[in-house]
């Protein structure tokens, strides 16, 4: 879902990358001044993380394979906004190192991914634990909302494009949703079991206090 | 630690290579954003612009291939985009038909300008970081006022990588020696697990590295040796670059 430059037009990508910079900067100096995150190599460590997580591929059907994405899977362990900078960090590496999404589109690319792919996922969890109250229903509630965040953020990233006049929204939003249909159950699969394993490990991560 | 294959020519040695990275920063980002707001280029734009990173891969003594290989990374977004561009268009002049697609040289000049675009970007940041070991691409960074507490967290994040890279090797390989395969379910259970125990051993690593750096006296900020002055050498290439940038600007409509 990484976008490259050339895709988006001047006024969406000027204005993605003043609103992801405003969060960043502000989450930035929550950081700084929070006591208790004096934690600076956590995040660089768990950014780390990610980004290695991210080398364990699975095959998919048809061959291809998809990878875990991590960013809900954060922001439960370590805090919304936490999560929010360690996937600002992963894009910006990808960026600068992989080139994976572009220089003028990581605004774009740090809202869908970091703010809507992981903050959003963060808070719809505790929509789904509505409904799935139970602790053994827990896992349930961690599927359901990584993947709905991985569909939110596959159909943001169709706006944008759409907003920039360049991938019709008509066209966009059903190639990108339903390419992204199969990825997210992948990545709620992995997610739900990647905390479950936790949570019957280290009890003590659930509670922590979270920022 | 075998995993240079990142920034593969970052360390080697060339009139690129030497210049400062402010110089480099500054320059490929302007080169960027030009050609990102450019509304609608026209060809010789496109040449110039095009020729301008192939030339400084030739100064830079990077392989032409290597350049060509990596940028291919933009194939799944910037594809599908030119694909739709392509077949999108309302013009009259119909290249090719089948059914509802419809093929138009219109459309097809569209798609070719999507895509050139899309390459010229990513093969300028393609050589920036393949010009720029990653430690001076951060101190250039911070030269140039990107706040200091997200250069450090790059900096970990950039030590730590390799690291746990080579854990999620070591993981793997003891995976694939245990493990023929299997239903789904299991994979996503094993899965799982390897995710959660690299967590926790990152987590537990990155733990102890923080306190031993509060044991030495760290205070959540670190120190930078005093500026180092930009070379006048650096100076005239950062100049000519934004002479050949505004050039460019002017030919955006040929």
């Amino acid at each position: 879902m990484h976008i490259p430059d050339g895709l988006l037009d001047t006024k969406t990508w000027v204005s993605m990358s003043l609103i992801s910079g405003g969060i960043l900067a502000g989450a930035l100096r929550g950081l700084k001044r929070d006591p208790l995150l004096q934690r600076i190599p956590v995040i660089g460590m768990t950014a780390a993380f990610v980004f290695a997580a991210q080398m364990l591929n699975f095959p998919v059907a048809g061959g291809t394979s998809g990878h875990f994405m991590g960013g809900v899977f954060c922001c439960i362990l370590l805090g919304p906004w936490t999560g929010f900078i360690t996937m600002s960090l992963v894009l910006t590496i990808q960026c600068l190192l992989f080139q994976d999404g572009g220089l003028t589109a990581l605004g774009a690319n740090i809202f869908n991914m970091g703010l809507i792919g992981s903050v959003g996922g963060f808070y719809l969890y505790f929509f789904f634990r509505l409904l799935f109250w139970g602790d053994r229903t827990r896992p349930v509630a961690y599927a359901f909302a990584s993947w709905t965040s991985v569909m939110l953020a596959a159909a943001f990233a169709a706006v944008e494009l759409s907003i920039s006049g360049t991938i019709k929204l008509s066209l966009g939003l059903p190639a990108m949703l339903g390419s992204h249909a199969l990825i997210g159950l992948g990545e709620a699969f992995i997610t739900a079991s990647a905390l479950a394993a936790i949570w019957r490990v280290k009890p003590e991560f659930m509670t922590m206090q979270k920022f | 630690m075998h995993h240079s294959y990142i920034d593969k020519y970052a360390r080697h040695n060339s009139p690129l290579h030497r210049l400062d990275a402010r110089t480099k920063i500054i320059s490929s980002i302007l080169f960027v954003v030009l050609i990102a707001v450019t509304p609608s280029p026209g060809s010789v734009f496109l040449t110039v612009g095009a020729s301008i990173p192939l030339f400084l891969c030739f100064i830079g003594r990077i392989p032409i291939s290597y350049l060509l290989i990596r940028s291919l990374i933009i194939i799944p977004f910037a594809g599908f985009a030119a694909l739709s561009y392509a077949f999108s268009s309302s013009s009259d002049d119909i290249l090719w038909q089948w059914g509802p697609l419809r093929l138009s040289s219109e459309g097809m000049s569209n798609a070719l300008i999507l895509l050139l675009r899309s390459w010229i970007a990513v093969s300028a940041m393609i050589l920036l970081v393949n010009t720029t070991p990653f430690d001076s691409l951060l101190k250039g960074m911070r030269r140039l006022k990107v706040p200091a507490l997200f250069i450090m967290l790059l900096s970990f994040f950039y030590r730590f990588l390799y690291l746990l890279w080579d854990e999620v090797e070591r993981m793997q390989r003891a995976r694939n020696m245990r493990y023929y395969g299997g239903y789904w379910k299991r994979q996503v259970g094993i899965m799982g697990s390897m995710i959660s125990s690299l967590f926790l051993r990152s987590f537990q690593r990155a733990e102890m590295v923080q306190f031993a750096m509060i044991a030495r006296g760290w205070n959540g900020e670190i120190k930078l040796l005093p500026a180092f002055p930009l070379q006048r050498r650096d100076l005239m290439v950062l100049l000519s670059m934004i002479i050949c940038l505004v050039g460019l600007w002017l030919l955006r409509t040929f």
